[in-house]
């Protein structure tokens, strides 16, 4: 992956760590995420799949894209095939779970939150981006 | 090789947190404690100092939250101790399966098991419109609270279809346009207020009391 690529990737992580940290602040504060031009945001937030056990789906994201991010930073400044390998890994979980609460928002609440879609993209991103380089890489 | 052994345990993560998602036992909603009173639509007493009136629909997502999350802690902190008295009201106004549910938390209450129904009502929110609250799915409701059968006929009825529309009519005369909206001695408050929020309305009024 070029510089470009690896920057892309973390500053999509960036945006999800920070997408998914407003989103657990909303939970723990009660407060009622903005919705902003699209409803949805309050149907999503308060159904029972927003919440994974004893934490809220957002907090496991957030954990998530904590993790993405500092592979990604790391790769920015290391070379080495175990970082790729890493961040292809948690960006793959990542993508598949943020498409599992795509279909549960659609097909099942009826309701999408622009905020879980953002997550969700930037997620899919980062899985596109880690997937491309780990492919196109000569073999070591 | 290795692409596939972390393919493998991406996927099996995936699975992992997708499962625990499901398995969750959806929490209780306001339980009543022993101590409190129930009449109708009321918990707790109408006399009490401070008087919350709310007007829900069954499937309002921050109504379950209200439900869920507040409702509880509101019980056992304020309406126990006879502080506090909560009335409920029905504000159906996201659709058909909306005054379904509302009719058949009536025809539960018929066998005074309006507020147990309420809760599972809250608890089984998947959706609104999507036939989580049909007539079948609310009678299935009726037969896990263990309900007589009068539950069914009286679902099937339609009896209480007017008391919940003049339920709703009333609360558009007192100005409510969202749910959960709660009147605390009078005063308004829309969304899913957390008990922290009632806490600094409902204090105040309580001093001297």
């Amino acid at each position: 992956m070029s510089l470009t690529g690896r920057h892309a990737a973390a500053v999509f992580a960036a945006i999800g760590t920070a997408v998914s940290a407003y989103l657990v602040w909303v939970h723990y504060s009660g407060s009622l995420a903005l919705c902003i031009g699209v409803g949805g945001c309050e149907a999503v937030q308060t159904s029972r799949y927003a919440m994974v056990g004893e934490l809220p789906v957002a907090a496991v994201g957030l954990g998530g894209f904590v993790a993405i991010l500092s592979v990604a930073v790391a790769r920015i400044r290391l070379e080495h095939p175990w970082l790729d390998l890493a961040l292809f890994g948690l960006s793959l979980a990542a993508a598949l779970y943020v498409a599992y609460l795509t279909y549960i928002e659609i097909f099942v609440l009826g309701a999408i939150c622009p905020w879980c879609v953002t997550a969700a993209v930037c997620a899919l991103a980062v899985f596109v981006l880690a997937a491309r380089d780990l492919l196109s890489a000569p073999p070591s | 090789m290795q692409i596939a052994a972390v393919s493998v345990l991406a996927v099996a993560a995936v699975i992992g947190f997708v499962w625990l998602g499901n398995v969750q036992g959806t929490p209780p909603a306001s339980t009543l404690p022993p101590t409190i009173a129930q009449n109708g639509h009321v918990r707790g007493v109408l006399s009490a100092p401070v008087t919350i009136e709310e007007w829900a629909d069954f499937q309002c997502p921050a109504c379950g939250q209200f439900a869920r999350l507040t409702e509880p802690q509101l019980l056992s902190t304020y309406v126990a101790k006879g502080q506090v008295g909560l009335a409920f009201h029905h504000f159906a106004f996201l659709g058909q399966e909306s005054s379904w549910a509302a009719e058949a938390a009536e025809c539960a209450g018929e066998q005074g098991k309006f507020f147990e129904y309420h809760d599972k009502l809250y608890a089984s929110q998947a959706g609104e419109n999507r036939g989580a609250f049909s007539k079948d799915n609310l009678k299935k409701l009726g037969t896990d609270l263990g309900l007589a059968s009068s539950f069914n006929a009286c679902v099937d009825s339609g009896r209480y279809a007017q008391t919940v529309r003049d339920d709703t009519k009333a609360g558009e005369g007192r100005g409510v346009q969202a749910t959960p909206t709660l009147f605390v001695n009078g005063r308004k408050i829309e969304g899913a207020a957390t008990v922290e929020q009632l806490r600094t309305i409902i204090d105040p009024l309580l001093v001297g009391r």
